[in-house]
């Protein structure tokens, strides 16, 4: 059992945000006292952090203007995908929720962006990319059980590979302790990765080089 | 370690998305509980500060009915108390879930048994009593004197050896939460550095102990 990708939606809608009111709540009551803290007080567009969720709720009934987060701005996108694609062996620090968050706000929030909408939403999607072709070419270097190191790896990210990856562990792991020789797992292992990896791996390289 | 070599303002801290307050603590536990092998210590306190806080903020719903100029502060006391409820409700499920496929090895051993709320415990008996009523009515009465029982294969078996057990080798991912040096993860006494926001995905069993105590967590 893993976190479907809805109930990851639903966790990435905690993280904070900035957005600028265009309202005020009543007089003797500026702040919103919830469950999971106190947000505002709400004055018009004075800039005020508050978790995702509230953020789309507020700007689905038109009453705020959501603040992009600086991770997504222009410069930082395109500053995160050229050290990505740079460092071949390691992932770059994402926020965890970076899918969630980036696809709830760029379907969402198209005004957050103006002009910089379509470059930022092909920027994520560019370094979604790459991080998966990495993960993809290290699943390919699974051979045996082992305990691996995953750094910086986001909840979309893990959520993909788990049942894959955490099934050939097992495998491994199983015919380990039945003291088998490694052959016959290393083997089918290769085969799968290298079947799952090729299409989005061959299109990707071609558009870089294009 | 891990928090320095990326610097800048464009992280975002894993503190920021697990803070403190219960709303994250339970969405924390719900994931454990989803990503888990065996069933983990039934949450009483958080379940039942949260509830309280659930009617409590219910109760200033209805108070703010009466007031018409505070429609927008009722409907974001609304929409989170909604948001609330689902994750307790997930919570619940996904234990109801994992008592189901393990609930023989859950009323077998004291040990897990004590992990259970007094509803689960209820619920896993009747659900033991149904379950077990229709495998003998329909599959046991059919087998030899000898081979008849529920919990044992055969009537020289000297254990219970017919009940389902979680896996506990069984790979998970996890965070390092606290600098834990070397921990070994293999019966060969092989260790791995687990130091602060590592990501390992690991064998349960070795890390099993980190879990409960809360310097590892599941994800």
């Amino acid at each position: 059992m893993q976190p479907s990708p809805e109930q990851l939606e639903f966790f990435a809608e905690d993280v904070s945000v900035t957005i600028l009111p265009n309202f005020s709540l009543s007089r003797g009551q500026e702040t919103a006292h919830c469950i999971g803290g106190d947000y505002g007080p709400f004055q018009p567009n004075f800039p005020s952090d508050v978790p995702l969720w509230l953020a789309m709720y507020l700007h689905r009934h038109k009453k705020c203007k959501i603040e992009a987060p600086a991770w997504m701005s222009i410069d930082r996108l395109q500053e995160l995908y050229d050290q990505e694609r740079s460092m071949a062996a390691v992932f770059q620090h994402v926020p965890y929720h970076y899918i969630e968050i980036s696809r709830l706000l760029l379907m969402f929030a198209k005004d957050s962006f103006g002009s910089d909408f379509h470059r930022t939403r092909e920027l994520i999607e560019m370094i979604r990319k790459v991080r998966f072709n990495k993960i993809d070419s290290g699943l390919q270097m699974l051979q045996g059980p082992m305990t691996v190191k995953l750094n910086n790896l986001s909840a979309i990210e893990i959520n993909t590979i788990r049942p894959f990856f955490a099934g050939a562990l097992d495998r491994f792991w199983k015919l380990a302790k039945m003291g088998e020789t490694e052959e016959v797992p290393r083997q089918s292992s290769a085969r799968v990765t290298q079947g799952s990896a090729e299409s989005p791996v061959r299109q990707l390289r071609a558009t870089v080089a294009a | 370690m891990a928090s320095q070599d990326a610097p800048g303002s464009s992280q975002v801290d894993f503190a920021n998305l697990y803070g403190e307050s219960d709303v994250s603590i339970i969405k924390q536990a719900l994931i454990s509980e989803q990503v888990c092998p065996e069933i983990l210590q039934y949450q009483e306190d958080l379940v039942q500060r949260l509830e309280s806080q659930i009617s409590n903020q219910e109760a200033t719903i209805q108070e703010l009915n009466k007031h018409a100029e505070q429609d927008l502060l009722k409907m974001i006391y609304t929409v989170e108390v909604q948001r609330v409820k689902y994750s307790l409700r997930c919570y619940l499920r996904a234990r109801l879930k994992k008592l189901e496929q393990h609930v023989m090895h859950c009323l077998d051993d004291p040990e897990v048994k004590e992990r259970l709320s007094e509803k689960e415990v209820k619920y896993a008996e009747d659900y033991f009593l149904l379950l077990g009523q229709h495998i003998s009515t329909n599959v046991l009465s059919a087998m030899p004197q000898d081979f008849k029982g529920l919990l044992r294969q055969s009537s020289v078996s000297d254990a219970n050896d017919t009940l389902a057990r979680p896996n506990l080798d069984t790979h998970v991912f996890c965070k390092v939460l606290e600098d834990q040096g070397n921990v070994e993860v293999d019966d060969n006494g092989d260790t791995v550095d687990f130091s602060k926001d590592d990501l390992y995905i690991v064998r349960y069993r070795p890390i099993r102990d980190l879990v409960r105590d809360n310097w590892v967590q599941l994800i």
